[in-house]
Parts: structure tokens; sequence; C-alpha cells
């Protein structure tokens, strides 16, 4: 050990082992290498280890391919997820993206431009061949021949052959049924970006429920499947559109709500627009009526009032209502349209729509336990559905006596349309408000959109009313053969430079159907309806949204696979059914 | 002994490498088929997607409302002619036992004359018409 020529290190080993494998040492037991043979095989170990490895490494990837896996899947995850197409709750397409060419030319390029133009202008009919002609003969390397060409004219100006000419791919959102439901699906820009509507919804608020469609494996996204039933939503536009026709009135809407579910089956807002082409699509009158505006409903409001006024136990069925003088509140005048001046029972204060009457009520359950039941109803928020335009309620700042009184009529307080239909929903399908949906919602989830707002015994007497009404009352134009129909008419006048007009109207008609187990709501609103000669030169409720609204009911039941009632559901029969049943 | 040897090694190099080569290329063909795979997928989800705008432009309720008020004979079922099954042999009059005379006829002349209405009617289409094209015109 102290002999430092004895000690052994560990290249030394190495140098023994290596002389040892070649075989051949020289005086000191080292290997030679400077006999070419010991180098040669040096040489060869080393490149046989390489191949060994090589060979390794090969068998492992071919029998145990996990990592070559790996890298494929990594490559391809970085595609695009299109926008998820749109579709109604049977499964027709109602907006979807389709890829457009774009036709360029690179004038270099072109041979002979007159055999192009002649070629290509049988198929381009509005092609201005002068301006072509020129673009053709400047020395650019690229011009647009024309934009937004159809897959199918693609190919058929791709066949012609030209050369010089190609195409650039453009993804184009194509609403195929045009403006049928045009509120509810909304529109968007260049981009693709949603502007409004269901649109808007799938990049804005509901942007986790889009990324929730998509399958990033496939580059394809699941459609969004809407509540709207197409037939439907056309039988309710359709019959819209001949009412603003015949009372040249200035709009309309329409909602056609599940009373069971919340889904909004149909939806529709006059005038309209066309989403391909949506230039007019932010011009004034074209608002959503719907959610997107707000407005004072009326009389149809005044079946909120009843329900609460039986909810409180303040009323029954037969209690009585003086009606023989106008009230006076504040500096105005409370009467009634169809004054009857005499005491009227309940019902008859629904069906002759006494504003007298359901003020009395109103103050009968009093100031603040009527704020509260409107708040539990949700007239006093904003509803938040998928579409984004939504409109706040409008109220008193400070709400008065008056302020009571005129709101049990519909008046003084402005909501959504749709946010009447959905209470109305719970008043006639057991007390339930649901929230309303624009989307396709399972059954089993109703609950949890829903609460119990009334019991099911006031659910049962507003049945009765709503029946009694149609049956006797104003509603009588709504009754449709087949589908036993309940609802309230509704007159509202419209505030016209400060003051409430007598000749500009707001006429509704709130109802159910059918009356034995309802499963519809509707409410349907007339815009400024004009008096004509055949309705005796009425304007009110009972001469054109009733009417409107039947001959919507009387379309669109059958659509909705409810089966007709040999005889009409009698008002009475309804208030003798067990509750729950 | 190591000539041998040499040479062997030298032949499996080559083997070797054209194995290598033969697999490269295969994998190399494999991708481009694969791409162009891919390609023809992509193209038909497309066609897909336009055969379906298409399919749903056909059957937008406005135009079918349309085609059928022209070429069709019929009206909207009014709801008297809704019945129970159990009411079918006394509404339908071939059916009744008794009037054995008016036969099945009833029901085989409504259906003959309503087909040669249909038949009768049915326009020539063009070939493949650009329904595309027809819903962008729409936009005035």
């Amino acid at each position: 050990m102290t002999d430092p020529a004895q000690k052994v290190t560990f290249f030394m080993v190495v140098r023994w082992l290596f002389a040892k494998a070649l075989g051949s040492t020289d005086a000191t037991g080292l290997p030679n290498f400077k006999q070419g043979r010991a180098r040669g095989r040096l040489v060869l170990a080393v490149f046989v280890l390489c191949f060994v490895a090589i060979s390794g490494r090969i068998i492992q990837l071919a029998v145990f391919d996990d990592g070559f896996n790996r890298i494929r899947t990594s490559s391809t995850a970085k595609v695009r997820i299109p926008r998820p197409d749109i579709i109604d709750r049977n499964g027709f397409v109602l907006a979807t993206d389709l890829r457009t060419g774009s036709m360029f030319a690179n004038p270099r390029k072109v041979n002979d431009i007159d055999e192009a133009i002649e070629l290509l202008s049988p198929h381009l009919p509005d092609l201005d061949v002068g301006k072509l002609r020129k673009k053709l003969q400047s020395d650019k390397g690229f011009v647009w021949v024309k934009r937004e060409v159809t897959p199918r004219l693609q190919e058929t100006l791709h066949d012609l052959g030209i050369a010089g000419f190609g195409f650039r791919n453009e993804t184009r959102r194509i609403y195929p049924m045009s403006r049928l439901a045009s509120h509810v699906l909304g529109f968007v820009d260049v981009d693709s970006v949603g502007l409004a509507g269901i649109e808007k919804y799938l990049d804005d608020r509901g942007r986790l429920f889009a990324a929730s469609l998509a399958d990033p494996h496939k580059a394809a996204a699941a459609p969004v499947e809407l509540s709207l039933d197409v037939r439907v939503q056309h039988g309710l536009t359709e019959e819209l559109k001949r009412a603003v026709k015949k009372y040249k009135a200035k709009g309309a809407l329409g909602i056609v709500m599940d009373a069971t579910t919340g889904e909004v089956v149909a939806s529709s807002s006059l005038p309209d627009f066309n989403p391909n082409d949506p230039k007019d699509a932010l011009k004034k009158d074209r608002i959503n009526r719907f959610t997107g505006g707000v407005f004072e409903m009326g009389s149809v409001f005044k079946a909120v009032t009843f329900a609460m006024a039986f909810e409180q136990r303040t009323i029954t069925l037969q209690s009585r209502f003086d009606v023989r003088a106008p009230l006076r509140a504040g500096g105005s005048k409370i009467d009634d349209f169809h004054p009857q001046r005499r005491i009227l029972t309940v019902p008859e204060v629904f069906t002759y729509s006494s504003n007298i009457g359901t003020a009395k009520m109103a103050l009968g359950v009093g100031v603040d336990a009527h704020q509260a039941f409107l708040e539990k109803m949700g007239f006093f928020d904003r509803l938040r559905t998928e579409i984004p335009e939504a409109a706040a309620p409008l109220r008193p700042r400070k709400w008065r006596t008056v302020s009571t009184m005129t709101a049990s009529f519909g008046h003084g307080i402005s909501v959504q349309p749709l946010q009447l239909v959905s209470a109305a929903a719970a008043l006639v399908n057991g007390g339930r408000l649901i929230t309303p949906t624009f989307l396709k919602r399972d059954r089993e989830l109703v609950p949890s959109h829903s609460r119990q707002v009334i019991s099911a015994e006031t659910s049962k007497k507003m049945r009765y009313l709503f029946r009694l009404n149609v049956e006797k009352g104003s509603g009588r134009k709504a009754e449709t053969t087949g589908f036993s129909v309940g609802g309230k008419t509704g007159t509202a006048e419209k505030v016209v430079g400060g003051r409430y007009s007598k000749k500009h109207r707001f006429n509704s008609f709130l109802g159910a159907f059918p009356m034995n187990a309802p499963r519809y709501v509707l409410v349907v609103s007339i815009d400024e309806p004009q008096p004509l000669p055949e309705t005796h030169g009425f304007a009110t409720s009972g001469w054109n949204a009733v009417p409107t609204a039947g001959k919507v009911i009387a379309r669109i039941a059958p659509l909705l696979g409810l089966r007709p009632e040999t005889e009409p559901v009698a008002a009475e029969s309804i208030l003798n059914a067990r509750v729950g049943g | 002994m190591i000539r041998f040897l040499n040479a062997a090694l030298v032949i499996a190099v080559l083997i070797a490498a054209s194995i290598v080569y033969g697999l490269e290329r295969e994998s190399r063909l494999a991708d481009g088929r694969l791409g162009k795979i891919n390609r023809a997928i992509a193209e038909e989800r497309e066609q897909i997607r336009r055969l379906r705008a298409e399919w749903s432009y056909l059957n937008t309720p406005a135009r079918l409302e349309k085609l059928a008020v022209k070429h069709l004979q019929h009206a909207p079922s009014p709801v008297s002619q809704v019945i129970k099954l159990n009411e079918v042999e006394s509404r339908v009059p071939g059916l009744a036992p008794e009037g054995e005379a008016g036969g099945d006829d009833a029901i085989a002349t409504m259906l003959d004359g309503n087909v040669a209405a249909v038949e009768g009617e049915v326009p020539q289409q063009p070939a493949q018409p650009d329904l595309i094209g027809n819903i962008l015109k729409g936009m005035e």
C-alpha cells in the first residue's frame, strides 16, 4: 500500500479487462494497441454495442408502442372546434357552419382572359364582366373574382379548370329556415361571434355549456338542442303575421310554453329579421318583444291578483265586490271598461274584468303583502333565460297604495311577457313557478328549476276562472273545438307622450290548454291593433288578440300531440275535480 | 473466422438497412394515406353538414305549407275526424258489418282520387337545385 507503483487504480482494471477481451497483451500485461488486429476488434466491439442498443430500442418501440401513440395524439391536439349547430327539439337544423369558397385569380397566370370570362359568365349571372376584365388585365398577383360562392357552384367552377383561378375557403354561419325563430337564434358577425340570441349566449354566459358540447378529439361539437318546435313556431308566427296584417298593428308577440317543464316551445316577435342577412336586426322595431322588452300587460295581470287573494285567504269564490262607484286614488279615477254598476261575485269580477273589483281585492290583501307576493312571483327581478336580451321590470320607485291598486290590473308595472307566461304556468300547473328555458330540458331536472309559489287548491280555482272566462266571459273567441282553452284577456292602454292613450293599445290573451290538465300556456299580444268594420269599430282584446290566440291554439294543439276532447270541459267540472288527481 | 464474421455483419447491416428503409417508406405511405383519409372524412363531414342544412331548408314549414297548398287537396283535419278506436266501426261506412254493399270501396276511391291528384301534378325538378344559394338569396 505504501509503494505508489503498486497502487491499483480503476483505470488499470479497465485496461486489463480490455486486454483480456482482445486477447493480446504486451510485456506489462496490458493490451498492445499498436497491433492493428486489436484495434480492429475494439472498433468492432463498439459497433456491436451500438447495434445492440439500436435493436433493443426498435424492439421496444415495436412491441411496447405506447410512446409511439403518445407522440401521435399530441400532434393532432391543436384542432379548431367548430361552432356548434343549433337544432330544434326534433332535430331540424336552425343554424350551422358551412364552408363557402371565395374565388380569386392570379392575373399573371391567366393565359386567355377572354376565354376565362366566356367560361365563367354563364355560371355567375351577376358578374360585372367589364370590371373583371379590367382586374384580370392588371399585373397584380391576386384579385377577388367572386366572394361567398356556394359549395355546389364552387364545384362547377372548379370543374371548368381555368388556369390562374382558385378558391379560398371560408366558414359562414347559415340559417336554413331563415326568418323562423330569428329572435331566439340571434345572429353572428363576420367573424362568427354571436351578437344576439342563443348565438350570443354560446359566446357569452353559455361558454361553458358550449365547451361541454365539443369533442376535442374529432374537431366536432354536438348540436345545441333548443326547446323550440319549428312546426309550432311556424304556426304561431304565421297566425301572428296574419293578425298584424289584418288589424294593421305595429307588431305582435306570442309565446307558447310547456307548463310542466318551463320549456318555451315557440316564441315569436314581429316584425322579425333574417339572420342570414341581419342588417335590419338592430332596427328599433325589430326588438325581441318576448324577453327584450317590458310591457304594462293590462288586465291579463289580474290573474296574479286573484291568485294572491285566494292564497292569502282574503277572498273565496263566493266573495262579493261592490263595483258601483269608481275608485278615487291620488288624483286619478279607477273605473271599469264594461261598467256593471252592481255587486259582483269573484268569478264575475274576473269575467267582466272589473278594475274596481280587482283593485279592492288587492287592497284587501294589503300593500305590503301585495308587494311581497309580486316579488315571490319574480316580477321584481329581471328574468334571466338563455336569451341575453332581457329587460328589467319597471315599477314605481316608491310603492304607494295607488301603486297596489293599478298594479292589481296590470298598470304601473311593466314586465317581460315571458315573465308573465311563467307566472301563468304556475297559476295553472298546481302552483310551481318554473324558470323558463329556451334549451331542451330533462323532465327530471324540472324540480331543481322550480319552486312552489301557490297552493294546488288556489291553482285549481285559477283554472276554473280561466276556463269560465273563455266559456262565458271576454275570452269566448279563443274557444277551440276539441281543446278546452282557458284564459284572461287584457287591453292595456299605452303611454303616449306621458299619459295613457285610448287609441294606442297593447292587447293580450294569456291562456292555457287543455284546461282539465293544462299542458301549455301561451300569451298572444298585439301591439296597437286598429279597429275594423268587421270588429264593429272595436279594438279591444276580445276582437283581435283573443281570436288570434284561438286560431293559434287550433293550429298548434294537434302538432303538440294533444288528443282532442270529444266534448268541451265545463268550468264547473274543473272545480269539482280532485286536487292532485 | 473474422473475415466470415465481417461478411456476416456487412450482410446483416445491409438487410437491416433495407428492412428499416422498407418500414420507413411504408410508414411514410401510410401517413400519406392517413392524411388523405382524414381529408376525405373532413370533406364528407362538410358534405353531411351541407346536406343537413339543405334538408332543413327543404323542411322549412313555410315552404312545405306552400307546396302542400299547391299540390295537395288536403286540409288540416278537423277535430271531428279524430275518433276513438272503438268508434271506427260506426263511423267508417265500409267497415260496418251491415253495409256490405258499399264495401271498402269508399276508402279505395278516396285514396285513388288523392293519389291521382298527387301524381298528376308533381313538377319536374331540376336535377340538383342550389339550395344553399336559395337560402342566401332569400336575404333580399
